[in-house]
C-alpha cells in the first residue's frame, strides 16, 4: 500500500525538485516543509509560473483558499450527489486543464523548445493513454514516465545554458 | 487480521508528505549541473502538458467539447489572457458546445 502511494505520487517528487530550484537558497526549513505539505498539481502550477524566486507567502495564500475549497467542495459533492446537472459537471471539469494551458502556453511563445515539447507531450501522452488500455498503467504512472523521458531527452538535446540569475530575470520580464 | 482505515490514511499521508518535502529540504542550493538544470526547467511544462491531454477530452461528456476547449484555451493563453480568464472560457466553451452536441443534456 505504501508502495502504491509512492508510485501514484511519484510525480510530486519531480515537482518538488523543480520547486526546490524556485526557492531562494536562504529560504528557511519551516517554509520548505509547509510549502511541500500542500504541493499539488494546481498549487505547483501557479507557484512555478510566478516570476522570480518563489514566495512562500504566495503559496500560503493559495493554500488558504484551496484547502477549505477542496474540503467543502468534496463534502458538498458527497452530500449533494447528483444534484448538479451533467452539463455543469462536464463544463467545470475542464477548468483545471484551462489553468494548465494558461501556465504552459505563454512561455511557448518565446521559447521554441518549450513549444515543441508541449506538442510532443500531447502526442506521446495520447499514445500512452491508448497503449495503457492494454498495459494497464495508471495515469499517474504515465505522467511520471513521460515526464522523465521527454524532459530528459530535451535536457540532453537542448540544454538550458543561461545562469539562474538571468533565467529568473527573463522569467519576470516575460510574465508582465 | 483487521485493517484499520486510520493506519491506511496515516501511511498514505506520510508517504505523500515525505515525497514532496524530501527534494524541497535536501536541495538547498541552486543546481549547477547543466543537464539537471535543463531537465528541471522542462519538467513543469512537460508534466502539465502530459496531464492536460488527452485528459481534457476524456473529462467532458463528448470528446469534441473537450477538444474545442483545448483549442480555445491554447488560443486565449497564447494571446495573453489571464489564468482565470482562460480557465473560465474553457468551461464556457464546453458548456455551450455540449448544449448543441449532447441532445437534451440539460433540459
Amino acid at each position: 500500500m505504501a508502495l502504491v502511494t509512492l508510485i501514484a505520487n511519484a510525480r510530486y517528487l519531480l515537482m518538488g525538485c523543480a520547486m526546490s530550484q524556485k526557492f531562494s537558497p536562504d529560504t528557511p526549513l519551516r517554509h520548505r516543509l509547509l510549502v511541500g505539505f500542500d504541493l499539488t498539481d494546481e498549487l505547483f502550477g501557479i507557484a512555478i509560473s510566478r516570476p522570480g524566486w518563489a514566495d512562500p507567502w504566495y503559496s500560503y495564500g493559495a493554500f488558504s483558499v484551496a484547502m477549505p475549497g477542496w474540503a467543502v467542495g468534496t463534502a458538498c459533492g458527497i452530500i449533494a450527489g447528483q444534484v448538479l446537472p451533467a452539463a455543469a459537471v462536464s463544463a467545470l471539469s475542464v477548468a483545471l486543464y484551462g489553468m494548465f494551458l494558461a501556465i504552459i502556453i505563454p512561455p511557448a511563445k518565446t521559447n521554441r523548445v518549450v513549444a515543441v515539447l508541449i506538442i510532443l507531450s500531447f502526442v506521446l501522452s495520447y499514445g500512452a493513454a491508448r497503449l495503457s488500455l492494454i498495459t494497464g498503467l495508471s495515469s499517474g504512472t504515465r505522467t511520471i514516465l513521460l515526464t522523465l523521458i521527454i524532459s530528459g531527452g530535451a535536457a540532453g538535446l537542448f540544454p538550458v545554458t543561461d545562469d539562474p540569475a538571468s533565467d529568473q530575470k527573463e522569467a519576470s520580464e516575460n510574465d508582465i | 487480521m483487521t485493517y484499520n482505515p486510520y493506519i491506511y490514511i496515516a501511511v498514505m499521508a506520510g508517504v505523500s508528505f515525505v515525497l514532496r518535502v524530501t527534494p524541497l529540504t535536501l536541495i538547498r542550493k541552486p543546481i549547477t549541473n547543466t543537464f539537471l538544470r535543463s531537465f528541471l526547467y522542462y519538467v513543469p511544462y512537460v508534466t502539465l502538458a502530459v496531464m492536460t491531454f488527452p485528459a481534457i477530452i476524456e473529462a467532458t461528456q463528448v470528446p469534441a467539447a473537450g477538444a474545442l476547449a483545448l483549442a480555445a484555451g491554447i488560443t486565449l493563453a497564447w494571446r495573453g489572457v489571464s489564468l482565470f480568464g482562460v480557465s473560465a472560457c474553457c468551461c464556457a466553451v464546453v458548456f455551450v458546445a455540449e448544449f448543441f452536441l449532447v441532445g437534451g443534456g440539460l433540459f
